[in-house]
């Protein structure tokens, strides 16, 4: 009881001061955020994964203060992509700040270098530096296979958080054997789907079966360097019970970017700055760009990026688990919470709740 | 009464010159060291109340540490904050000050007595300054700094000899 007491004081005199501080920044300007990259693979051949297609776009942003989450976008520049074979080709304001290189065939070669170029409506002018795929011959991209594991989650219980163990599936992917001996660098990102059906209304009804995904689920990527291949990186999990999204049918395109090492290392710094937080990390560090001023305006943020791209579409049948994994959306519609209809997602698949859902099936959805 | 003021005024600057512009820390310029504080003021008075009791005060001064802070921040690819920070140890932590006071009362001296003590009675910390020991930034940019101690401390001892 004494050693209680004495943890306790001790605690207090120490975690009991600490409290919200704030410096007063001087240094706030704002700069130029670009996310750009293009690869060796067309709008077209896109399509072919299957998928929606991609085109290639540019996303300007600024640089905002600490305290706002939301990025200003950029309006009103001129964006093109220029070629050391004297190509040059001009994006389309798009959306906010979003600018779109409208053109179905386009795609980098191999042996060809490219730049950015932004001019912005303050006249400022930024280039990237001239940029180009790996040297190397990408083997085939593996097959997308997934193990059965466990994880520690915590989760919110009687107001408390507690630590709890959940069923989770850990997708991977086979990396192929790499004969050439050179250093190839790997980033995959995932763009997600599935199938939700409402289930208080008739099969036939309308608003019964949706599409739907979320930008903010499995919204990660991973990275690899190889130099052999042939074993399996993990790539992303979640878990399977409960888990909603698995109750019809789940799809992930999986999609491969092989870079170059300045590239990569770009993708890297950046997964760990945002990603580990431990005592023996590297001090904070500005990440490397590839852009800069000629008209001398401030420092710019991001990378432009030439890269050779694979794709795979994964789909996933919770029927393939080795346990089963019961579907409780109707049974969940049923409790009564208080008075008034059920939650409106159980009657119309339009209103679902965690992410965007479409009555229209997608053209390349297979099962 | 008596006493003494102490005052040094001291740098500590690092540069690192590396061959690649890539990994040059601060662009090859000279940056305050961690442990760059350039004023210390330390000031001690002691004060006679009597045959056997004295009023002591100690008033500490430094500047406060330097630190690498985020200064805005962007959303890119996956991440919704990614953070932008100063140049290195471009900005410094609140400047460092402590009043502490005591009283010290001398038992009263006896012949023949081998026992000699004194009570002393303390206030660390006087006007309860919260003193940053350390910042630490979430992910998101918001910081909290620790404080130690940082308020009024009163104590007393009792010193004995013999």
């Amino acid at each position: 009881m004494l050693i209680k007491f004495r943890f306790l004081l001790l605690f207090t005199f120490i975690a009991g001061c600490v409290e919200p501080y704030e410096f007063v920044v001087h240094d706030d300007e704002q700069t130029l955020v670009v996310e750009a990259f293009i690869s060796d693979k067309s709008f077209s051949e896109t399509l072919l994964y299957p998928s929606d297609g991609r085109y290639f776009t540019v996303k300007l942003s600024n640089t905002g203060d600490v305290t706002n989450t939301r990025p200003a976008p950029v309006i009103g520049a001129i964006v093109e992509l220029l070629s050391s074979e004297g190509e040059v080709l001009i994006y389309t304001e798009s959306g906010t700040g979003i600018y779109t290189l409208l053109n179905n065939a386009f795609k980098a070669k191999m042996d060809v270098t490219y730049r950015l170029r932004i001019v912005l409506e303050d006249e400022n002018i930024y280039e990237s530096g001239w940029e180009a795929m790996p040297d190397i011959e990408i083997p085939p991209m593996g097959e997308i296979g997934f193990s059965e594991t466990e994880k520690q989650y915590y989760v919110m219980e009687a107001n408390e958080w507690a630590l709890r163990t959940k069923q989770v599936l850990l997708a991977n992917i086979h990396v192929t054997e790499n004969s050439t001996g050179e250093t190839i660098r790997y980033r995959w990102t995932y763009s997600r789907m599935w199938v939700y059906v409402a289930p208080l209304v008739s099969t036939n009804d309308p608003y019964y079966r949706c599409w739907a995904t979320d930008p903010y689920y499995l919204n990660t990527f991973g990275l690899q360097i190889d130099k052999a291949g042939g074993y399996k990186k993990d790539l992303f999990y979640f878990p399977t019970v409960p888990n909603a999204r698995i109750f019809e049918k789940f799809s992930v395109l999986v999609t491969q970017h092989a870079m170059t090492e300045s590239y990569f290392n770009f993708w890297k710094k950046m997964k760990d700055q945002n990603e580990n937080s431990s005592l023996t990390d590297a001090p904070p560090f500005n990440l490397r760009t590839n852009f800069m001023s000629s008209t001398g305006a401030n420092a710019v943020s991001g990378y432009f990026g030439v890269t050779s791209e694979q794709a795979t579409r994964w789909y996933f049948d919770r029927t393939e688990l080795s346990y089963s994994v019961p579907n409780t959306l109707r049974a969940d519609c049923l409790v009564v919470y208080g008075p008034g209809p059920p939650a409106p997602e159980c009657l119309n698949c339009t209103q679902y709740s965690f992410g965007k859902a479409t009555t229209t099936k997608p053209s390349w959805w297979q099962p | 009464m008596n006493g003494w003021l102490a005052y040094t005024y001291s740098r500590s600057l690092r540069k690192f010159v590396q061959q690649s512009r890539n990994i040059m820390i601060n662009n090859g310029e000279y940056y305050p060291s961690a442990f760059d504080q350039p004023h210390h003021l330390s000031l001690i008075v002691n004060y006679q109340l009597g045959l056997r009791s004295f009023l002591s005060a100690n008033f500490n001064y430094s500047t406060g540490r330097p630190i690498t802070i985020p200064v805005s921040k962007f959303s890119y690819d996956v991440y919704l904050s990614v953070l932008k920070y100063s140049e290195r140890n471009d900005y410094r932590i609140d400047d460092y000050h402590r009043l502490d006071l005591s009283l010290t009362i001398k038992d009263k001296p006896r012949k023949n007595k081998r026992l000699r003590s004194e009570w002393i009675i303390s206030l660390f910390n006087v006007y309860s300054r919260k003193n940053t020991y350390s910042v630490s930034f979430n992910r998101y940019g918001t910081a909290s700094k620790m404080s130690v101690l940082g308020s009024i401390f009163p104590s007393i001892n009792y010193n004995f000899r013999f």
